[in-house]
């Protein structure tokens, strides 16, 4: 009873560790969740400003100029102060027909129009993609000699729009419930790792053990009480997230989803807890313990797709991150907010990927039990 | 085996418990350091008994070993008359212990801490909060409680480190080093402290490397090196072995080597060596050689700065014996 009334105690010194870092996770979770439902809602057209310099002058330069009016936002800028322009993005796009370009064109020879735009942007491609559209369907009826008034012909074909149809709300919402249980993979392991880890090594600092070992309390003893202490803080930290969770998205969260994510959550934590006494059974030192801690939570956050997702990973990154747990919960996490139907062959996936993170358990469970041992002997 | 302290137990008129009997114990490291070789004593209730040695001497393997923190390949280690095993929690409770390092942890207050390790031996919650209320009193702490250990100083960390271990009143207390870097007064404190637990009932292993400590407070002292005991018994007898029997030190103000001729054909003297400055004449038992180094010294009109005479210490018991000082 002492232990453990020692272990709370510990605990509740870390107490502002705790909020910190809970206070940091709601702001973001709660920043990200707005930002989700703002811009994911609805799809919006963004003409591009352009600065257009045609010296061919020919009709097909005309028409051309004529088409974009439909895509772009001319700006009519002179041409000795359109450097200044772009500096200050009055406009976005500049673009120069080159001259001989429509008797190129017409020769089937390879034209092109000089672009300049902003570094990185993406609206090169856009006004590229706008173009090559017009064109290659202009040469199309030229070549086959289709119509002789092919402007307006063009212009209608490529007004047609394939029509968006967003998904319905409650998958959009669980969106950022998804998002939110991501997060919970980086909060977990940080505070596990450091509050958790703090406390063990005090307990098993070589002095302190042998005061205890000379008091009433057996290694036996004081291993499962330790067991116990770490399993309910996980347990109850987990469950602070989960009911945080339930307050903030209370509209969409009640489904079966939410069950399978749940329990990721528990067998990830588990996994975490187990992770923690391995690094402990390493390193005797509180600032590595921590230091360790924070580098692979943080870390391991950025290539298991906690912050990134992992479509846009790089592989070789995604082989390194799946020796990681948090790998696998993300796995799941994504998967579980993709499926619509619930049954076994749907759920294989997860329910492999919870085995991984159990087989992990049980590795850094052997892990720890094996260091420990040795450390022990070797001390005797 | 030491035999001889039985004897001088039954002289005083009584014959008292055993508390701790160390028989032949040797134990080696795995890297092949042999810590302790057949080491054999005996500690009596009541006594204050110290394990004098210099640094690696194995003062704290055999500490380790008599609470069963250490396996040994051979001998023998009984606590209060029992075989001490690590499972001997029954045991354990009678003892106290005051590692050499600080042992306490720095998110609990003064008071949390105490209360923590002798929650380790008491469970009733009212008796314990006496039995803290009184160890912080005994460590003169009372304005520290709510301190957290990081705000204490060192000769306060040290003091706190005692309480914690003798708080729950053991029948027994080991203390390793609990002076190592603590200033002159808290180390007085410290030492008081001891001597009043003794006085209190308790059997107390101090090891040190201070032989002044060891002086000021044991009553029975065992001298270790090389994990072995090279002496033991009060420090009355312990200085009794050695042939030497007065220092004199003599500050001059330039260093003569001429000098140590004349002094070395004084009677009874046994070496004559200069320290620096200090002219170091030693001599063996019987009457003091002082009025003859001052005679010589007005005969030949020797200008010196001052002049100390100093009976053996523990120091010098050890030098004879090993060859070598304490601190060396």
């Amino acid at each position: 009873m002492i232990v453990f009334k020692l272990y709370w105690k510990i605990i509740k010194k870390n107490a502002f560790v705790f909020v910190v870092y809970l206070g940091i996770f709601l702001l973001v979770t709660i920043l990200t969740a707005q930002s989700l439902t703002r811009n994911n809602t609805k799809y919006e057209d963004i003409k591009v400003r352009v600065a257009l310099y045609d010296e061919d002058n020919t009709s097909l330069t005309k028409n051309i100029k004529d088409y974009l009016y439909d895509y772009v936002v001319f700006k009519d800028i002179d041409r000795n102060k359109v450097d200044d322009a772009f500096f200050y993005r009055e406009v976005e796009v500049i673009a120069i027909i080159p001259p001989g370009f429509t008797d190129k064109f017409l020769n089937n020879e390879e034209v092109s129009i000089n672009i300049k735009v902003l570094p990185e942007s993406t609206k090169a491609f856009t006004f590229e993609q706008i173009i090559n559209k017009y064109l290659n369907l202009v040469r199309v009826y030229q070549n086959n000699n289709l119509v002789s008034d092919y402007h307006s012909e063009i212009k209608e074909i490529l007004k047609q729009e394939a029509s968006v149809t967003l998904p319905e709300t409650t998958l959009e919402n669980y969106t950022i419930v998804h998002f939110f249980y991501n997060y919970v993979a980086y909060v977990v392991f940080a505070l596990i790792s450091t509050i958790m880890g703090s406390i063990m090594v005090t307990l098993k600092s070589t002095d302190i053990r042998r005061r205890n070992n000379i008091g009433r309390l057996s290694n036996r003893k004081l291993n499962l009480v330790l067991l116990l202490c770490n399993t309910l803080f996980g347990v109850g930290l987990l469950s602070v997230l989960i009911l945080l969770s339930f307050i903030l998205y209370k509209d969409s969260i009640f489904n079966i989803k939410t069950l399978y994510i749940i329990i990721n959550c528990l067998i990830y934590t588990i996994t975490i807890i187990s992770l923690t006494y391995f690094i402990i059974s390493l390193f005797e030192s509180r600032q590595t313990v921590g230091a360790i801690g924070n580098v692979l939570s943080l870390g391991s956050a950025f290539i298991t797709g906690v912050f990134i997702p992992q479509e846009f990973m790089n592989k070789g990154i995604l082989k390194l991150a799946q020796f990681f747990p948090n790998f696998w919960y993300i796995k799941v996490n994504y998967y579980i907010a993709e499926v619509t139907k619930f049954n076994f062959r749907v759920l294989q996936p997860a329910f492999e990927a919870f085995l991984v993170q159990i087989i992990m358990t049980v590795v850094f469970i052997i892990l720890s039990l094996v260091i420990s041992k040795r450390k022990q002997l070797a001390e005797l | 085996m030491i035999t001889d302290k039985y004897f001088y137990h039954v002289v005083k008129g009584w014959v008292v418990e055993m508390i701790v009997k160390v028989e032949n114990v040797s134990k080696t490291y795995k890297n092949g350091v042999k810590a302790l070789q057949n080491l054999s004593f005996e500690v009596r209730e009541g006594e204050i008994f110290g394990l004098l040695g210099p640094n690696g001497s194995g003062k704290t393997t055999t500490i380790n070993c008599i609470l069963a923190l250490l396996k040994y390949e051979a001998g023998n280690i009984e606590i209060f008359g029992e075989q001490m095993t690590p499972e001997r929690y029954d045991i354990k409770a009678q003892i106290g212990y005051v590692p050499q390092q600080v042992a306490v942890f720095n998110e609990l207050t003064v008071e949390e801490n105490i209360d923590y390790f002798c929650g380790l031996y008491v469970k009733d919650k009212t008796k314990r909060k006496a039995l803290v209320d009184e160890a912080i009193d005994f460590v003169s702490l009372n304005d520290y409680r709510k301190f957290y250990p990081k705000k204490l100083s060192g000769g306060l960390l040290r003091r706190l480190n005692i309480a914690c271990g003798i708080a729950h009143k053991p029948r027994l207390i080991i203390l390793d080093e609990p002076t190592v870097a603590v200033d002159p007064q808290s180390r007085n404190k410290i030492l008081e402290g001891i001597m009043k637990l003794n006085k209190q009932g308790a059997t107390i292993i101090y090891t040190s490397h201070y032989m002044e400590e060891v002086e000021q407070i044991c009553s029975y002292i065992v001298i270790m090196d090389k994990g072995q005991v090279v002496s033991h018994g009060t420090k009355e007898k312990l200085k009794a072995m050695i042939t030497l029997g007065e220092t004199i030190e003599i500050t001059l103000p330039n260093r003569n080597e001429a000098y140590l001729e004349l002094f070395r054909k004084l009677p009874n003297v046994l070496d004559c060596f200069y320290k620096d400055r200090i002219l170091v004449v030693k001599s063996g038992k019987g009457q003091t050689n002082v009025p003859n180094v001052l005679q010589l010294m007005q005969e030949h009109n020797f200008n010196y700065e001052n002049i100390y005479s100093s009976l053996p210490t523990l120091n010098d018991v050890f030098l004879e014996i090993t060859g070598k000082e304490l601190r060396d």
